[in-house]
């Protein structure tokens, strides 16, 4: 046998197994999927915006099929789209509730005090890696409006170095929060009592706002007096200090710059 | 023990798969913008390497070698490591579900790449035996998955940097490949040195 022959029979053989092989295996292995998928799938928006919190639309549908998540599962479809996935799964439609983006920091860099002032490239995630920021609040706004490029519908706009969201415009799609370095952008419902009651504090700390100085231990270094961002500590030399409560926006800086550790 | 040793080595370090010996470029360019895909990528490569060199390695000694068919090596390899990234990727689907996901989409992307095609030739080429040709393929695809991190790492920090517009995106990632490439040129000759030493 010629080498050609020989060569072209070897292949033809080899590919000839690999293929029955393969749909042998395709035919063993195979997973029953579930029509409603597919049916779920197509009746999304497509767009993959990752909004809901799943990596796709595919990944959505699935979790519907599942179980996992309701026929208001995506965040930007609209009526019609919950409606659509309701009756393929034959269930009750419940409307996603609309979230939208919120920024937590509400102090410009007027307002609170900065550490330093920085020149380097005009980008939040380029200023964090230099002592996360300039301002010595540590979840304080960095301002240099990432969020702002981040945005594909001009939903964000900046002024005195904060962000402002325009709510009507804000869809709700998380890009902002996943770009944001100090991780201040939170997505939260859009109703009116959400949206007055988180602010800074209020949102960072939760539920532990009550900072006081441990008046014995104190070494009266004064530091905390030194960088709190809205002036809330009351020092003076060889005294120990004094936090008031009403002007305290509950940022950590002294908790976290204090050297012996006694705020808390 | 110890040539094993030099083998792992010599496969991270000194002749890196990405880094010296230039294969798989596609991946070190496409999928080195994040950390975590560059992570994803990295462990289905180490997974796919190893289990396609361990059978190439037995197609070559048992079927083209006796056969003498080895001229026919390049083609044989790609259909069966095709073949078998498949066949893989279904059992994985049925029988190992956690598994599938996370390797996800990286599984059937780097099957007919190029690393992998390579190191299973150059298992055969340097007359390794079945056992060291399996350390040689992990240990290669290991550096893969380091070099591809440290490439991450960096491009997400220039992410962040302002670079003149012709040098954004695919042109600065293959400038840095090179210096990394220099970097890694240091460890060059390491082996030999090595290899002399414990002979001695």
């Amino acid at each position: 046998m010629t080498p050609l022959v020989t060569t072209v029979l070897f292949m033809a053989a080899l590919g000839s197994i690999a293929a029955i092989v393969l749909i042998a295996a395709a035919r063993f292995f195979a997973v029953p999927a579930d029509p409603r998928v597919e049916a779920v799938l197509a009746a999304l928006p497509g767009v993959n915006c990752g909004a809901c919190g799943y990596s796709g639309c595919a990944a959505a549908a699935a979790a519907v099929v599942r179980g996992e998540s309701g026929p208001g599962v995506c965040l930007i479809g609209k009526a019609e789209v919950s409606a659509a996935i309701a009756k393929i799964m034959q269930q009750q439609e419940t409307a996603a509730k609309r979230k939208i983006a919120y920024l937590c920091c509400s102090r410009n860099t007027a307002d609170a005090k900065s550490r330093f002032s920085y020149n380097g490239p005009a980008d939040c995630r380029a200023a964090m890696i230099l002592y996360g920021g300039g301002k010595t609040c540590a979840g304080g706004c960095i301002g240099h409006g990432t969020c702002e490029t981040a945005c594909p519908v001009d939903a964000i706009t900046m002024k005195n170095n904060l962000p402002v969201i325009d709510p009507a415009r804000c869809t709700g799609c998380g890009l902002c929060v996943k770009i944001c370095p100090k991780n201040i952008i939170a997505l939260i419902e859009d109703t009116p009592a959400a949206v007055d009651k988180k602010r800074c504090a209020e949102y960072c700390m939760q539920d532990n706002l009550q900072f006081e100085v441990d008046q014995e231990k104190c070494i009266k270094c004064g530091i905390c007096f030194k960088n709190c961002p809205v002036d809330a500590i009351v020092w003076e030399k060889g005294r120990p200090a004094f936090i008031e409560k009403e002007k305290c926006i509950g940022c950590y800086t002294c908790m976290r710059l204090c050297p012996p550790k006694v705020i808390g | 023990m110890m040539e094993a040793a030099i083998v792992i080595f010599s496969a991270v370090f000194v002749n890196n798969i990405l880094l010296a010996r230039y294969l798989g470029n596609c991946p070190f360019c496409g999928v080195s913008k994040s950390l975590s895909s560059a992570w994803g990528m990295g462990i289905a490569v180490i997974f796919v390497i190893t289990i396609a060199t361990a059978t190439t390695w037995i197609i070559h000694h048992f079927i083209l070698d006796p056969l003498h068919l080895s001229y026919l090596q390049t083609i044989v390899f790609i259909l069966v490591i095709a073949t078998l990234v498949q066949l893989v990727e279904f059992f994985l689907q049925k029988n190992a579900v956690a598994l599938y996901q996370s390797l996800g989409i990286y599984l059937p992307l780097i099957t007919t790449n190029c690393a992998v095609l390579g190191v299973a030739i150059l298992a055969i080429k340097n007359n390794y035996g079945f056992i060291m040709s399996v350390f040689f393929a992990a240990a290669s695809a290991f550096g893969f998955l380091l070099a591809l991190l440290c490439m991450a790492g960096i491009r997400q920090r220039l992410e962040t940097v302002i670079l003149p517009r012709p040098f954004r995106g695919t042109a600065i990632t293959l400038i840095i490949a090179g210096i990394m490439a220099l970097a890694f040129y240091g460890f060059s000759g390491m082996d030999a040195t090595l290899s002399s030493l414990v002979h001695h």
